[in-house]
């Protein structure tokens, strides 16, 4: 057992459970090749299997025996999503090909409500007190209110890192044009040089003077029109990026507001706490701002993640329909284009 | 003043603790308690070639009982001598050997400021005769919380005599804080807030082991149950990642 475990242990007996270091310690026990080892042996969680199955196999895991078994298959949960996504996106594996890897971590905001309903309490309960009448539990509750708290704080702080650093990529990444390929160039410019052959070639001249033949006219008219469609998409495309960059950045502005805001408060709330805090009002003052720091993320940082590693498969995946219809039109339009290219040569 | 040697024989010409039946002088208790304090390696000499005994034998027969109890139930005679130099003179100040302290809270500031060796005081540990100093001067009752975490000492230094040592600086002296580089922390929030914020926890975890400080400042902050726990949880798990790695090692050899 390593020094820097054993010592995080000890502070966790001696604090309560600390949720910043269990964090921490899940991390490192996440990428130690003996859980990976046990996680690739292990049968894929499902729900058909019961409580007594994951317990025991979770068991082997829990070397450090602190790893209890909500956190565990938070854990398992986590590993899941994250190996669903390198799967669904093969092309790029943004854990062992980016050098920003180390710097960034899809962390979640501490769902401290569900914490605090753990402990049997309601929200309201915790922050009044009420109900607790000992004084060792209002101060257990007031140290587990400090690691939340805490938690709460690195995960908001990582979080807004985190939208800065996508943010960054999503200004530096050239999205669009790989995106969707060669189809629209072709589409392009096959259309245009139908049209400067109808409108200046010497043998539609007959056609041009007395334009009635309704089929040329017809498979002309579908072009024009598929070709129409498919710029539309690309310009509904092209606009998607900034539309995003817009987003994240006014993510950004607001969440560096509002975690400026809670850092002045937090280090008076910090030095309240550690001595002979009142904590609970403080609580829920804090327990607001974290609120209204959640309900400003309009995109998650798994999202973020996805669209700044994996630009496009995020496109195939977000907008799927726009790109079959995008195909359609490409094909139709191509179709019609070369088959009123025979037509015009061979005279009909 | 008389030396031991003296006092003795006089109280073998006398048989009683009467030295001048004349003038009615008598030797006190209290003057043989204080001469046994000041000469007390003679006192061990006595008490093992058995003069003490055979002189309170003549002399005082309550003295004289308490002498074989002691040696039935003490299996050094300086536990025997400790003991009775305060029967004889219970307003004694601690000392033992050559050490004595104005009280017991000298001898804490004696240890943090590091005037009396180690093996001094693991002796005076293991001997718990800070304990029966304490019973005697009827502290144990007035300050309990004290005597628990003396008696925590005495008894954790078969374990550790450095965390015993500092445990029992931290108990007596005036210093009650944990000093971390050039900071001083009164509480365990407080180191665990400042590691947090400085991102030390891990060069902190290098020494934590190492530094016996550490841990009788926990355990003077009552955290002794809690050190245990950890003590038991981090031998099982050594003890779990051992077979772990022997199973590992065995079917890694198999496969080959």
């Amino acid at each position: 057992m390593r020094s820097i475990d054993k010592t995080a242990l000890l502070f966790e007996l001696l604090l309560g459970t600390d949720m910043f270091l269990v964090n921490q310690k899940i991390e490192k026990i996440r990428y130690s090749p003996e859980y990976m080892r046990l996680y690739r042996a292990s049968p894929m969680l499902s729900k058909t299997q019961s409580l007594t199955d994951v317990a025991q196999r979770f068991a082997k895991i829990d070397l450090y025996g602190i790893l209890s078994l909500k956190r565990a298959l938070e854990v398992e949960q986590e590993i899941y999503e994250l190996d669903r996504r390198l799967k669904k996106f093969p092309s790029i594996n943004p854990y062992l090909s980016d050098g920003n890897e180390k710097d960034y971590n899809v962390k979640t905001l501490g769902n401290i409500g569900v914490e605090i309903n753990a402990q049997g309490m309601s929200l309201n309960d915790f922050v009044t007190y009420k109900g607790v009448l000992s004084n060792n539990r209002k101060k257990i509750l007031k140290l587990k209110a400090f690691n939340w708290y805490k938690e709460a704080k690195v995960a908001l702080m990582e979080m807004v890192d985190n939208s800065n650093l996508m943010l960054r990529k999503i200004r530096n990444g050239k999205v669009f044009y790989f995106s969707l390929g060669i189809e629209f160039y072709l589409s392009l410019f096959t259309t245009s040089i139908l049209l400067l052959y109808i409108l200046f070639c010497p043998e539609m001249a007959a056609y041009r003077a007395n334009p009635n033949n309704s089929i040329y006219n017809l498979m002309l008219i579908v072009n024009l029109v598929s070709n129409g469609v498919v710029m539309c998409l690309h310009k509904i495309y092209a606009s998607f990026p900034f539309r995003i960059a817009s987003a994240v950045r006014k993510q950004v502005i607001t969440q560096e507001k509002l975690s400026q805001k809670l850092d002045q408060v937090s280090s008076k709330f910090e030095r309240q706490l550690i001595n002979k805090a009142k904590a609970p009002q403080k609580m829920d003052i804090l327990l607001k701002k974290i609120a209204i720091v959640g309900e400003n993320r309009h995109y998650s940082p798994i999202d973020l993640l996805d669209y700044a590693y994996c630009e496009k498969e995020y496109y195939y995946c977000h907008y799927r329909a726009l790109l079959h219809i995008y195909n359609i039109f490409f094909v139709i339009s191509f179709l019609v284009g070369i088959t009123l290219f025979f037509l015009i040569f061979l005279g009909i | 003043m008389w030396t031991l040697d003296e006092i003795l024989r006089k109280l073998e010409e006398t048989k009683s603790y009467c030295y001048d039946k004349d003038n009615h002088i008598v030797l006190t208790k209290e003057q043989i308690g204080e001469c046994i304090s000041t000469n007390f390696e003679d006192a061990i000499e006595f008490y093992e070639s058995n003069q003490l005994l055979e002189t309170f034998e003549k002399v005082d027969d309550e003295i004289a009982n308490k002498i074989k109890d002691y040696k039935k139930k003490y299996s050094t005679p300086e536990e025997v001598v400790f003991r009775l130099q305060y029967d004889f003179n219970p307003g004694l100040l601690f000392s033992y050997k050559e050490f004595v302290f104005r009280d017991i809270k000298q001898l804490g500031d004696a240890i943090l400021n590091k005037d009396i060796e180690m093996d001094a005081v693991e002796e005076i540990l293991k001997l718990k005769l800070i304990s029966y100093y304490l019973r005697i001067k009827k502290i144990d009752t007035i300050d309990e919380k004290m005597f628990d975490a003396i008696l925590l000492a005495e008894d954790y230094v078969n374990r550790s005599k450095e965390v015993a040592y500092y445990l029992l600086g931290y108990i007596l002296g005036d210093i009650k804080y944990y000093k971390y580089g050039k900071q001083k922390f009164e509480s365990v929030i407080d180191l665990y807030a400042y590691l947090s914020k400085k991102k030390k926890i891990n060069v902190f975890s290098k020494i934590v082991e190492t530094d016996p400080v550490f841990f009788a400042w926990l355990f003077y902050l009552g955290n002794k149950s809690i050190v245990d726990q950890w003590n038991n949880i981090v031998e099982d798990t050594e003890e779990k990642e051992k077979i772990f790695k022997e199973e590992r090692t065995e079917n890694e050899t198999t496969k080959v």
